[in-house]
């Protein structure tokens, strides 16, 4: 008979050592499908100079921070990603992998912060995977390697943090749009007009439905309700650490909205729509998959499903 | 302010969230250490709030997106297009061309593009964007050089002005920027050939 866990209300809170590298894993295979299509070192053809520094790199001396920029070390930075990511699924070298990879992919966010506006798609998922690998330091070799699922409190913090900080930010986001805006943002053609400059900026794929929308009373009126909406759901998402049902609603609405984002804004977040994993319960899934399937015998498992 | 009443806002939802029984009984279990490595992270993550000071304090941000309503001024972009050596036009996607800023590019650009226009930018600031306007010429030269399609003289920088009228989109605009590519001749040379 399955252990019952003590406290099954907060998400997370029985997480094990296999929920927290699964996790890293996960994050790291994010990561890892960007940056393998991502041209990073084209940036060098760029001026160097309509880049300004961001963050750590402001106190990095300029002829560093130029060098930076060249063709071979953005390419440099970037295989290295791609390696590093790829070391994260061998265990002898997971941990390692994984402090390098973060520091390696903040390196990278931070150049290409230089070249505009700070972008926030990528910023929350990189939290995320700080936060578990920082804790996954504080696991045994055995636990980092061959991880069980036993409930352990460095893993269970990790995951919890992680869900933590990935809500606030947007939570923060929802606030900020109350505080500034307020009831305007929703009630007049505020978000129409904010509609057609964003879909008019040029992105990866060229198409525009604002168009569409802008012809359509109903979908405007749609738009302005599922904006207001988003905007309870983006400041509410804590609670899908205590709410089962306000994370289900969460988890059909807020991917919704992104896709939408993308569809009508050209705005993409699809790192954070994948890292919305986080509201799931993943270790109740992973110990349900380890008694379906025990590791020693998964050939008589699959004739049997079969 | 405004920073300051969010993230009051936000930790009062954390304060409901983390006084909860379930969470209660969970941060019994856990030790002073994994918790206090998690205060400082949240700590940060608020502090990016309040400080408003981004680029300074990334990757700790301020989280704010579509916070000012956008009723009454008028809705501008920036655009790209290049001349060809029989005098076409052609509208270029910066996005394409450099894939890792996403829209960075052109979000960036339409303000320093109304600098421009209104003849706000110093001439360091000019040639800055002139040095641009070539790379991307030249960047759209060498991705168009796959289709034999290199004789690309001059880069033009726009502010595309998008007008509604009665449900109906139309779109104006206006030339602000322009730059002739260095090496056009080699361009012309390579596209003969082909």
């Amino acid at each position: 008979m399955a252990m019952q866990s003590p406290m099954p209300n907060l998400l997370h809170s029985d997480a094990g050592p296999k929920t927290l590298v699964w996790m890293v894993k996960f994050m790291f295979a994010i990561w890892l499908v960007r940056y393998f299509v991502d041209p990073l070192p084209t940036l060098s053809e760029l001026p160097v100079e309509y880049s300004a520094p961001v963050g750590m790199l402001k106190f990095v001396p300029t002829a560093i921070y130029e060098g930076m920029h060249s063709f071979f070390a953005l390419g440099i930075i970037r295989y290295m990603i791609v390696l590093l990511c790829i070391g994260v699924w061998i265990p002898k070298i997971r941990l390692k992998a994984a402090i390098s990879g973060c520091i390696m992919i903040l390196i990278a966010n931070t150049i290409v912060r230089g070249f505009g506006h700070v972008n926030h798609a990528e910023i929350a998922p990189w939290l995320v995977t700080a936060v578990l690998t920082f804790y996954m330091t504080r696991l045994t070799r055995d636990q980092i390697e061959c991880p069980d699922n036993n409930p352990d409190p460095n893993a269970s913090t990790a995951m919890v943090l992680a869900t933590t900080v990935f809500a606030v930010t947007y939570s923060l986001v929802g606030a900020a749009r109350l505080v500034n805006g307020g009831i305007g943002l929703f009630a007049g053609d505020s978000i129409v007009n904010s509609m057609l400059r964003m879909s008019h900026h040029d992105w990866l794929l060229e198409f525009n439905f604002a168009h569409v929308m802008v012809a359509s009373p109903l979908m405007l009126l749609m738009l302005k309700l599922g904006t207001a909406a988003v905007t309870i759901f983006e400041l509410a998402a804590p609670f899908c650490l205590i709410s089962d049902r306000f994370r289900k609603a969460f988890l059909l609405f807020v991917p919704a909205f992104h896709l939408g984002a993308i569809l009508i804004f050209k705005i993409d977040f699809i790192e954070n729509v994948f890292t919305m994993l986080l509201f799931v319960n993943l270790t109740s899934l992973l110990n349900q998959e380890s008694k379906a399937a025990p590791e020693i015998f998964p050939f008589e498992v699959k004739a049997t499903t079969a | 302010m405004n920073g300051i009443i969010e993230v009051a806002l936000v930790s009062l939802i954390l304060a409901i969230v983390f006084f909860h029984s379930a969470a209660l009984n969970w941060l019994k279990t856990v030790g002073k250490t994994q918790i206090r490595f998690a205060v400082v992270i949240l700590v940060c993550v608020m502090l990016g709030q309040i400080l408003n000071a981004s680029r300074t304090t990334f990757p700790f941000v301020r989280w704010s997106m579509y916070t000012e309503p956008f009723e009454n001024e008028p809705i501008v972009v920036c655009k790209f297009e290049v001349v060809l050596a029989d005098g076409s036009k052609e509208k270029i996607n910066p996005t394409r061309l450099f894939p890792s800023l996403s829209r960075n590019m052109d979000q960036t650009l339409g303000h320093i593009f109304q600098l421009r226009a209104a003849g706000k930018l110093n001439q360091q600031q000019q040639d800055i964007l002139d040095d641009l306007l070539i790379s991307i010429g030249n960047r759209y030269r060498e991705s168009a050089a796959i289709a034999n399609r290199t004789q690309v003289v001059e880069v033009h920088g726009l502010l595309q002005q998008v007008v509604v009228t009665d449900g109906v989109c139309s779109i104006q605009d206006t030339v602000v920027a322009q730059v002739r590519l260095p090496g056009t001749n080699k361009a012309v040379q390579l596209s003969s050939k082909g």
